[in-house]
């Protein structure tokens, strides 16, 4: 059983019941412990979205990226 | 109309050993000519030799020029050379001594100097397309051993009549976004196909095109995307009971397998009868019912039971239903030695013809020998999206095409949030989408974001 609070002397310790981290909100790739003391895996994907007036080089963004190619 | 009479620039002997020219510039001219060069024989044999003249110079015929005629002359005479009309002058591939491959020939020579016209049996593209290897080959064989021979050679000629069409110019223009081919000033002449390609940036964009002021956008060819010319093998091993028709109870023994014939005859087919047996072998083959076939053609492999006779030969040929899609292949051509042969559809199937192809055969008394048969399909399939597009037409005139591509019609509306209580509005036109490292064009707007992924500006 996960742990996420811990009290000695009256003091405490270790408390992650408010934490608000979850998977949809963490980076793929990271991860942090959860309200319930259990770790969690990261499942968001950022990507990148650029404008501009004129064709994208083969060089900007990466792969998922959006361009929006808008009038000039 | 305008004439030009080529003369040869060089010569070649098969035998330099007994061939020799004396005064050879002589006979690099025209019939006109008065002076001749003199090639002498000095074999004590009555075997052939010959003199090739040849390079005669083809590029000063322009390259557009129409030819309406062309003859080719020789004049020369001889002493002590045989007059038999086996050994006449020929017009040849430089270094040929056949007598059966030729572009024509001319009277044997006389011991008088006389201009001897060719008879020809080719066209003028066949005398150009053997440039320097064009060929007057004369036989300076000697009418008896002991008997020095000599051709006296003043010159010989290619008269060549033609006319140069109108020169003519086509100027393209074009206006947004895209590419043309050509682009600028072309020249041309008339009655020259010339083509124009369009090619839009955006794929989406509207294309309309003018030709000497007159709106030719009706006319503009659209192409599509992607293609794909496929090779597609549709192959048939004959096996025993592998046929269907009539007159089976003809058959004399069955060959199949693919492996080659036997020369026994038991491993024939024959029908040893006057009756002519017609069997067919299934073929067809299935391809996107879309494509647009470009060839077809089957290969058959087999032989002929014998060629010595009159009788009936077995015959093969693509069908499809009562259509016959290649000519007929008589095994009595092909010969007793097993080949493949090749038969070209000369009716280019649909895809609905390829389903049901059949290789037809019949055979009479005597027959032969199949192995096997492979059939084979090239064809295009487009993709149905435009990619580029095309205007052809046939030079008659000065011309101006002016090509203006629009702007591609905005699809949706974009806001892009910029401070908490304010968006703007993006006039956007085409969305791409990184995929494999490349900027891909999205054709629908709706599904290039991924709900399940956040997405952050960046400039670019």
């Amino acid at each position: 059983m996960a742990i996420n609070k811990v009290e000695f002397g009256g003091r405490t310790l270790i408390d992650l019941t408010d934490t608000t981290a979850t998977a949809d909100k963490i980076l793929t790739g990271y991860g942090a412990y959860g309200k319930d003391g259990v770790w969690v895996d990261g499942t968001a994907v950022v990507q990148h979205y650029y404008t501009g007036t004129s064709t994208p080089s083969s060089s900007l963004g990466s792969n998922g990226d959006i361009y929006l190619k808008v009038s000039s | 109309m305008a004439t030009v009479r080529l003369v040869p620039s060089s010569y070649t002997l098969s035998n330099s050993s007994y061939l020799s020219v004396s005064n050879a510039s002589n006979m690099y001219d025209n019939t006109d000519s008065t002076n001749y060069a003199t090639v002498t024989n000095s074999r004590t044999s009555t075997t052939s030799y010959y003199i090739y003249l040849h390079g005669f110079d083809f590029s000063q015929i322009p390259s557009a020029a129409v030819v309406s005629s062309f003859s080719v002359k020789l004049k020369a005479y001889e002493s002590g050379v045989s007059t038999s009309s086996s050994y006449k002058p020929y017009l040849v591939t430089s270094g040929s001594t056949s007598t059966s491959t030729y572009y024509g020939y001319c009277d044997v020579i006389t011991t008088s100097a006389t201009t001897h016209t060719f008879t020809l049996n080719c066209d003028w593209a066949d005398l150009v397309a053997e440039g320097n290897n064009l060929s007057i080959r004369i036989n300076c064989r000697r009418s008896s051993r002991k008997t020095t021979s000599y051709v006296y050679i003043y010159g010989a000629e290619i008269e060549v009549n033609y006319t140069v069409p109108t020169s003519r110019t086509i100027t393209t223009t074009l206006s947004g976004e895209g590419t043309i081919d050509p682009s600028g000033t072309t020249s041309t002449y008339d009655d020259q196909e010339f083509t124009l390609t369009i090619t839009p940036t955006d794929k989406a964009a509207s294309v309309s095109a003018t030709y000497n002021g007159t709106d030719i956008t009706s006319q503009l060819v659209a192409h599509g995307a992607e293609t794909s010319a496929s090779t597609v093998l549709g192959s048939y091993t004959l096996v025993s009971g592998g046929f269907n028709g009539s007159g089976a109870s003809y058959f004399s023994g069955i060959e199949g397998n693919g492996e080659n014939a036997s020369t026994t005859s038991s491993n024939y087919y024959s029908s040893g009868s006057s009756t002519i047996a017609v069997f067919t072998y299934d073929m067809g083959i299935t391809i996107p019912s879309n494509a647009t076939v470009t060839r077809c053609y089957v290969n058959v492999s087999g032989h002929a039971e014998s060629t010595s006779n009159s009788s009936e030969y077995m015959c093969a040929q693509l069908i499809s239903g009562s259509t016959e899609l290649t000519e007929e292949l008589n095994f009595k051509d092909v010969g007793t030695s097993n080949t493949i042969q090749t038969l070209e559809c000369t009716n280019i199937p649909t895809p609905a013809q390829l389903a049901n192809a059949q290789l037809q055969c019949r055979l009479g008394y005597y027959g032969g020998a199949i192995n096997g048969a492979t059939l084979y399909v090239e064809y295009d399939v487009s993709s149905g999206t435009i990619d580029h597009y095309t205007y052809t037409f046939t030079v008659s005139e000065d011309a101006t095409i002016a090509v203006t591509i629009g702007s591609v019609v905005i699809q949706n509306t974009f806001y892009r949030k910029v401070t908490e209580s304010s968006w703007s509005e993006l006039s956007v036109t085409t969305v791409y989408k990184k995929v494999n490292d490349a900027w891909v064009q999205q054709s629908d707007w709706t599904t290039a974001f991924d709900p399940n992924t956040n997405y952050v500006y960046s400039s670019s």
